[in-house]
């Protein structure tokens, strides 16, 4: 029955967003709350053809063979809201749904597409309260993982311990110039995340240090319903010019296994046109307790089309022995896929 | 070798041909021949130099602001020239955030210094006469009736048609230019878009008339709405009627904005460039047709009209009718205080004038020949006179506050409120220059009085003193130009205080009691040698706009 209902919200959403792609934007720009705070609704329509062979990051082949599948990248519809309330205050909100909104047969609850918060900003900086990235994605993690599905870089893959979002997150976050940093706290109890039950996490990044090197470092400590630690610490640092831009970074994950997680990640992005980037990116992973060794490569190439429509293809490879011995696994997947975004303030 | 090697392999190889075949577009190196060194990124985007945390005091009556810190080293521009906030000139269109080239956005070339005007400058004369030479000669009019004991009605109702800018002369430039700004609901235009013969959108055209006189600069358009262009280049056609002592070089001093895609949905676009599109001299007694090439309309913030002859008060702003401040697009505030249609009749014109305050030399004005109209006395008469033209007198000069209005004297500048515009005075008088700023860090107040009946706003903004400015205009004194020599550049503007970080608003007046706020800001950045801030009025900007060099 359940099933059933969300399927059928799962149609509704994705007639919306059709009727979003075809036009109907220019009525979902005029949905404010005149006089109460800029409500902007917006979102992305991203699908797109999946060729893989094997599972990424699995250090064991599975026999699956090479699949080909209509996919659902990582369309989402979202609202945000933002009501200046005078004297230098603001109330902030922000809600997010992603999904497969096809079939409704996939869960996106652990992804960046999947939040809700709601907080007051002001000079100090923004305090807010809900479900909403954590400071290690945001001052660390996206240094090297640019919101794309399945680009192999170590991070945004579990494999590599990587950690997106948060339930019941308090943060404050706040910026001084160009200089900006972030504290997380997770009360204990709060959370349904079987991975975490309390949490702590902070980061901060320069941007701009003489104009084109950015800097980024973000720790977050966890503790499980079990009482079993994770402490997580990542450094990056990125270095951008007129039209390329190249960034690394590695983290180490601590946790009840018998060794440290260590992840090595490289991104480089190049515009040769206008209208076109390349992303490449490679990762190592050091762990002993699921891999003997760990290799990922990955490549990102749009062909941008206005300011709304992007067509591409990504693909990525992983390389992974299983540890305590066995023959090296190889998986691979490449999608060519199609996006649309709609909704900001103005337009 | 299995299948997803194969396939992988084959793409790898796929993507390294495309990259050894297609070196990046276009070459810096040709792009940029001088290349000023690492820390500068100009014509691609400057560096941003982050937010203004702002601060209200308790009682609501002041703002602190601790406006971004510099992005360059520390220098001295005006005593040691030209400073580390100066970009070196480059000949190039500039650059989004997405790495994508803005066309119409290299205003001079040496081959071309008015690269942006579509065609010759189509110059005509024309009847100069404007509201101040009409206005004069109806005084003397009214005077000369009645020390003769007559009271000659039609001048009073002439003089009012003027400030009202009743369509009642239409042999006159200004006709339909008030002199009172109630009018800004009517002053929205769309630009049209234009389709080839395939039926393709391949840009747009949107026309605006203008005068220019004295001070003044009036506009029939204070909104544009550039949606139909979203994504083609488009043009202006401005129509510019100099007047009396309107003399001035043409100047639109466009404000881009980046692609808004490039933003976090929610958050407005971000700053981007701005830039004088031409610096073209016009003369009084002359209609100049000017068509001035635009960017994509996802770009447009705005075109700040301004000659540099009379400025701060020669000034005058069109802004993208798109914006949006707490839910409502810019026109509807305007519409909120004036009535969507504010000239449908003689109702909704007064209701809409009663909205603007009684200090404003402009209403003095009117309330004097309103006045004027009712009496039957002439002696009465000359007094009222005497107050107008005393009016008359403070609404020439914007570089002071009017009679009734006292600057505050722990502020270095007053800003009045007044008609829907801004009238200054800088600390001790004089012209508006900042000299006490030339160097970081500068502690600048302003206060803020607000004669009108209705809420106004403050917005600072910064024209390439923090992120850096490029005097691109190529020499004209070949054809009679100052280009070089005056104008703001082109320039990567960033917001000081307002706006982004919190909206400060300035409390209408009521009755006799003027609306005030302070505003005290920290700047850690020296500004650029043409234009230290500029001021405007974030809800109604048109011409509320009082800027400093």
């Amino acid at each position: 029955m359940a099933r059933a209902l969300a399927s059928k919200l799962a149609i509704l959403a994705a007639l919306l967003l059709l009727w979003l792609a075809i036009g109907g934007y220019a009525a979902a720009q005029e949905i404010g709350i005149p006089g109460f705070g800029n409500l902007t609704f917006f979102g992305s329509a991203n699908f797109g053809i999946l060729v893989n062979e094997g599972e990424l990051g699995a250090p064991v082949d599975n026999d699956s063979g090479v699949d080909v599948d209509l996919q659902n990248v990582n369309s989402f519809v979202g609202l945000d809201y933002v009501f200046d309330i005078g004297d230098s205050h603001k109330i902030i909100a922000r809600g997010v749904y992603g999904g497969d909104f096809v079939s409704a047969t996939d869960s996106f609850n652990e992804t960046r597409f999947d939040l809700y918060w709601a907080g007051v900003s002001n000079g100090l900086g923004a305090l807010t309260y809900g479900r909403q990235p954590l400071a290690f994605l945001q001052y660390y993690g996206l240094f090297i993982d640019r919101d794309q599905e399945i680009y192999a870089t170590g991070y945004s893959t579990p494999f590599a311990g990587g950690v997106t979002l948060s339930d019941n997150l308090i943060k404050f976050a706040s910026s001084w110039g160009r200089l900006e940093f972030g504290v997380d706290y997770q009360p204990p109890g709060l959370s349904s995340d079987t991975a975490a039950d309390t949490r702590y996490s902070v980061g901060a990044r320069y941007l701009d240090l003489y104009s084109r090197i950015n800097l980024g470092a973000a720790a977050d400590i966890s503790k499980t319903d079990s009482g079993e630690h994770v402490n997580r610490f990542g450094a990056a640092i990125e270095y951008e010019s007129e039209q390329w831009l190249v960034a690394f970074g590695g983290h180490v994950v601590d946790d009840a296994s018998q060794h440290l997680t260590k992840s090595y990640n490289a991104l480089g992005i190049v515009q040769f046109t206008e209208n076109n980037q390349l992303h490449l990116t490679a990762s190592i992973i050091d762990d002993n307790d699921i891999y003997d060794s760990y290799y990922g490569g990955g490549f990102f190439l749009d062909h941008r089309i206005g300011s709304r429509w992007t067509l591409y293809t990504e693909g990525a490879l992983t390389r992974a022995e299983p540890a305590g011995g066995g023959a090296a696994n190889v998986a691979s997947a490449v999608i060519f896929g199609l996006r649309y975004d709609f909704g900001n303030l103005w337009y | 070798m299995t299948t997803n090697a194969k396939t992988l392999k084959s793409t790898f190889g796929l993507l390294l041909g495309a990259l050894a075949l297609a070196a990046c577009e276009p070459n810096l190196a040709e792009l940029r021949p001088v290349d000023q060194g690492f820390r500068y990124l100009h014509p691609y985007p400057q560096p941003k130099p982050g937010r203004s945390p702002q601060f209200a005091a308790l009682n609501g009556k002041t703002t602190y602001v601790e406006v971004a810190p510099s992005i360059y080293d520390k220098s001295d521009p005006f005593n040691d020239p030209p400073g580390s906030n100066f970009l070196n000139t480059v000949d190039s269109n500039v650059f989004d955030s997405f790495g994508r080239e803005l066309p119409n956005t290299l205003p001079s070339t040496p081959s071309n210094p008015y690269n942006l005007q579509d065609g010759p400058v189509v110059v005509t004369p024309i009847d100069p006469r404007s509201p101040t030479s009409d206005l004069r000669a109806l005084f003397r009019r009214i005077n000369a009736a009645a020390v003769a004991d007559r009271i000659d009605r039609e001048a009073f109702q002439e003089a009012i048609d003027i400030l009202e800018g009743n369509r009642v002369f239409p042999e006159r430039h200004y006709n339909g230019f008030p002199l009172l700004h109630y009018k800004g609901p009517t002053k929205i235009k769309k630009v049209s878009p234009v389709y080839d013969e395939s039926g393709d959108l391949v840009g747009g055209n949107v026309n605006i008339h203008q005068i220019w006189y004295d001070s003044h600069i009036e506009s029939d358009t204070a909104f544009l709405d550039p949606s139909d262009v979203f994504d083609v280049p488009w043009t202006i056609t401005y129509t510019v009627d100099v007047l009396e002592a309107g003399d001035d070089d043409f100047s639109p001093f466009v404000m881009y904005v980046d692609d808004p895609f490039a933003s976090v949905q929610g958050s407005p676009p971000q700053p981007l460039v701005a830039m004088d599109q031409t610096f073209y001299p016009m003369k009084e007694g002359t209609r100049n047709v000017f068509k001035i090439k635009m960017s994509r309309g996802k770009y447009y913030n705005l075109s700040y009209h301004w000659g540099w002859r009379i400025h701060p008060p020669r000034i005058q702003v069109t802004e993208n009718a798109r914006k949006v401040i707490n839910g409502r697009r810019l026109p509807a505030y305007s519409s909120m205080v004036f009535g969507d249609v504010p000239t449908a009749n003689r109702k909704t014109k007064l209701a809409a004038i009663a909205k603007l305050g009684n200090l404003a030399p402009a209403k003095r004005m009117w309330n004097a020949f309103n006045a004027a109209l009712l009496s039957e006395s002439s002696q009465e008469v000359l007094a009222l006179m005497e107050e107008a033209e005393g009016a008359f007198d403070d609404w020439q000069d914007r570089n002071s506050l009017p009679a009734g209005v006292d600057p505050d004297p722990d502020a270095d500048l007053t800003l009045f409120y007044a008609n829907n515009t801004i009238y200054g005075e800088m600390k001790g008088g004089g012209i508006p220059q900042l000299t006490s700023w030339t160097t970081r860090p500068a502690k600048v107040t302003v206060a803020l009085i607000n004669g009108d009946y209705f809420i106004h706003g403050y917005q600072n903004v910064d024209f390439g003193g923090n992120r850096g400015w490029e005097n691109q205009f190529q020499s004209t004194l070949a054809s009679g130009g100052s280009g070089p020599f005056f104008t703001f550049g082109r320039t990567w503007w960033w917001t000081n205080a307002g706006g982004p970080w919190g909206l400060i608003d300035v409390p209408a007046a009521e009755g006799d009691n003027l609306g005030r706020h302070k505003v005290v800001m920290n700047f850690d950045f020296e500004p650029s040698r043409r234009l230290r801030m500029y001021q405007f009025d974030p809800y109604h900007h048109d011409v509320a706009i009082w800027s400093v060099h």
